[in-house]
This record gives structure tokens, sequence and C-alpha cells, in this order.
């Protein structure tokens, strides 16, 4: 809650550069994870369903 | 034989990476029409090759047949051809032995590629509703974009022809906020099959040949693992849906934490389920209501269960064991809506609210689910084997 009583925007802490720079980052970290095993070259199971 | 395109091939990711630079700019409501056609007709192309044209023919057939509306005995004709024509196509397409026999093999790389059981969904989902006068028929582009959507071709969602249309024609511009969803999204999906469910398979499958007890943790973790897979291809379609401002409807949502079948298929593949809602379950419920003259509308809803899981096996596979899993799923969510009635006949509403809502009963109906769906899962397991 802030001063006024009314709850915290959490659009604004959306947008703050702390958490932007945390959500590109996890974007990231996953993204090399994918890469990195999808070299293994498995495909989706049902693919040609 | 192109019948699978892999999610690993640079092609793919070429493609669509062009579809984000072609489609982001255009302002113009017919050019963005074609220039997505022309994005999913080359990621089609690349699926199967030299296939093309004769699947260009096979659309175009289709745009004239949805044209016949002029008098009964048209569109009578044209409704035969296309249920005929499609439902021939989908049996080739399911039994290959079938399909070689005939002399028809070369239609296999064609149907395999372009994923027809998803494909022969949208055909039945744009057919009713031209047939039924919600809408007009479409333009050749509007088919082929409602039909072959590069980002939802190989495993879905369905987006029913209705959702289809009620998009803007040009999308507003993605902001900031939108893009980053989009690819957190995305960086879910292949976080989720390439990291996950690889994961899971490297270090816990032993490809059914465990027993005893490591045959049920298996069991219940090939059912985690084809939630994984699955669901990530949904997420990276929905994260290209929203990048590029085209409607991808979820597909997923939690499902390992449905407390019965009926709330598990509210919760898994499910534009699959609203499908069967729409064009099996409720038309076929309703006309036993009509029968009867609304009464024994318990019976009537346990027959249309029967009949459309059924068919939904069916659509899996034509063979035994999905036959057995659609009729195992049926009877499942049969016996729950009988357990509720009798429930509802037995406590009074307080009583089945507070019984609803006690934890163990809860954590008791989850386990009984998850165990439920990994052992049907289980059962088909077969066609999977090769890869779990």
């Amino acid at each position: 809650m802030n001063a006024a009583g009314a709850p915290k925007s959490t659009r604004s802490s959306n947008r703050s550069p702390g958490r932007l720079i945390g959500r590109m980052a996890w974007i990231i970290v996953r993204l090399m994870l994918a890469l990195l095993l999808m070299q293994r070259g498995s495909t989706f199971f049902y693919q040609g369903f | 034989m192109l019948a699978v395109v892999p999610i690993t091939s640079l092609k793919v990711w070429l493609v669509l990476l062009l579809a984000v630079i072609l489609l982001t700019p255009l302002t113009h409501a017919r050019l963005r029409r074609a220039a997505l056609a022309l994005v999913n007709l080359l990621f089609v192309w690349l699926c199967v090759g030299e296939y093309l044209p004769a699947l260009l023919i096979g659309v175009a057939l289709l745009w004239g047949l949805l044209r016949l509306r002029r008098g009964r005995g048209a569109a009578l004709l044209g409704g035969l051809v296309i249920s005929g024509g499609v439902g021939a196509l989908f049996v080739l397409h399911k039994l290959p032995t079938l399909s070689a026999r005939a002399g028809l093999s070369q239609l296999n790389p064609l149907l395999s590629g372009i994923g027809f059981s998803y494909v022969c969904l949208r055909v039945i989902d744009v057919w009713r509703s031209v047939h039924s006068g919600l809408h007009p028929p479409p333009g050749l582009l509007e088919l082929i974009n409602y039909l072959l959507p590069f980002h939802m071709l190989a495993a879905g969602p369905i987006l029913s022809y209705d959702d289809y249309l009620k998009q803007p024609a040009v999308p507003p511009a993605p902001d900031t906020e939108t893009v980053l969803e989009a690819l957190e999204r995305i960086a879910a999906g292949l976080f989720k099959k390439f990291v996950l469910a690889y994961l899971l398979l490297e270090m816990f499958s032993t490809g059914w040949r465990a027993t005893g007890w490591y045959r049920w943790v298996e069991i219940n973790l090939h059912f985690l693992w084809v939630y994984l897979d699955f669901s990530a291809y949904s997420d990276i379609a929905v994260g290209f849906g929203r990048l590029l401002g085209l409607t991808t409807p979820e597909n997923f949502n939690r499902p390992y934490l449905a407390r019965n079948l009926t709330e598990f298929w509210e919760r898994w593949h499910i534009t699959l389920s609203q499908f069967i809602r729409r064009h099996l379950f409720v038309p076929l419920h309703m006309a036993f209501l009509r029968r009867s003259d609304g009464r024994h509308a318990l019976l009537g809803a346990s027959l249309a269960l029967l009949v459309s899981f059924l068919l939904c096996g069916a659509w899996h596979g034509l063979t035994g064991a999905f036959l057995a899993w659609g009729l195992l799923h049926a009877a499942g969510l049969v016996a729950g809506n009988l357990y509720k009635e009798w429930l509802r006949r037995r406590l009074s509403p307080a009583a089945l609210a507070r019984y609803q809502a006690a934890p163990l009963i809860r954590a008791l109906a989850v386990f009984a689910t998850y165990q439920f769906v990994a052992f049907s899962l289980w059962l088909v397991g077969n066609h999977w084997r090769a890869n779990w």
C-alpha cells in the first residue's frame, strides 16, 4: 500500500529498469540453455501428427 | 521425404524472423493478409517441398466448394464432397499401410507435413460456419491463412473460424511490454522442451523396461513429459502470435491440478476440448434431448460423451489402443458426472460445498485424476515409444 492507502501499482514496478533487465536476462539464460541442448536434434514428439 | 521439419532447423527460424520483419510494419489490411499468406506458404513449402502445388490445388478446390451455396442441391453436394474428401484423407493419413496398398503413399508426406489431423479440424470448422450461414465463404488468401497458420501448423492450438474472423485485420503495433511478454513465452516454451522435457527423458526414462515400483514412477513422469513437450509447443505458438498480433488461444492451464476429468479437459488441450464440445457433444446432446422431450438429460450427456470421446480417440490414432483410451476417458467422465449427481442428491448444497472444499478431498481428487490420466497415456504410450 502507498501513503494514500491505495495498492501499489504493479505496472510501474514491472517497468522498473532493474526488473526489465532481470526479465531480459532470464529470457537470455533460458534461450542459451535451450540452444545448448537443442543441438541433440530432438523434435516435438507429435510432429507430423 | 519431407514429412517433418525439426524445430532445430535454421530455416524454420529464418521464416519466423521473416514473419516478424514482414508483418510488423504493415498497416494495410489487404497487404498484411497477402504477406501473412506468403509467410504461411513459405513455411508450408519447407514442410512439404515439391508437394506444395498439390496442396494449393486442394485448398483451391475447398475454396470453390465452400462457395457452392446457391440452392440446396449445390450446398449438399459441396458438403458431401468436403466431408467425404476430408474423411478419406484422414483415414489415409492415419493408416499409411492402407494408403500404400491403395497406391496413394505419396499423399502421406504431404499430409504429415501440414499436420493434417489439425488441418481437417479447421476444415470442419470453416465448413460448418459457412454452411450454417454464420459467416460468408472466405476469400482464397483468408482460407490459406486460416487453414495453414505457420505458427499453429504442427500441433495447434485449434483456432475457431469465428475467433479467427474476430481478430482485427491490422492489430495495434506491439508495445515493449507485449514484445517482452511474447519473448518470455517463446523462451519458456524452448526451455520447457529442450531443457526440462529433455532432462526428464534423459534422467528417468527406461523406455518402459522398468518393472515394479519404478514402472509406476515412469508412468507418472511420462505424463509430465508429454505435458512439458506439448505445452512447450503451445507456448512458442502463443508467443509468436502475440509478437505478430495473431489471435492464438491458450491450450493449457496447469492440467496436473485438475480435480476431476471434466476439469482436466478444461485445462488440457483446451482448444481440442472446445472443438469437441462445439461440433460433437453439444449437437449430439441437443439431438438426444429433442428426441426424448427433454427427459433423461444425464443419459443423453453420457451417450454424447461416449461418442465424442470415441471419435476423439480415433482422431489421435486409428488403433485399438487409442479407441480404448477414448472409451476410458468417456467412462471416467460419465463416472464423474454420476458421482457428482449422487453427491448432489445425498448432501445439502452447503454440505456439498464443504465436502468439495475440504483440503484432503481436493488433494485426493487431484491425485486420482493425475493417476487416471497418466495410466491412460501409458496405454497409448506405444504410439510414442520411440520418443520416450
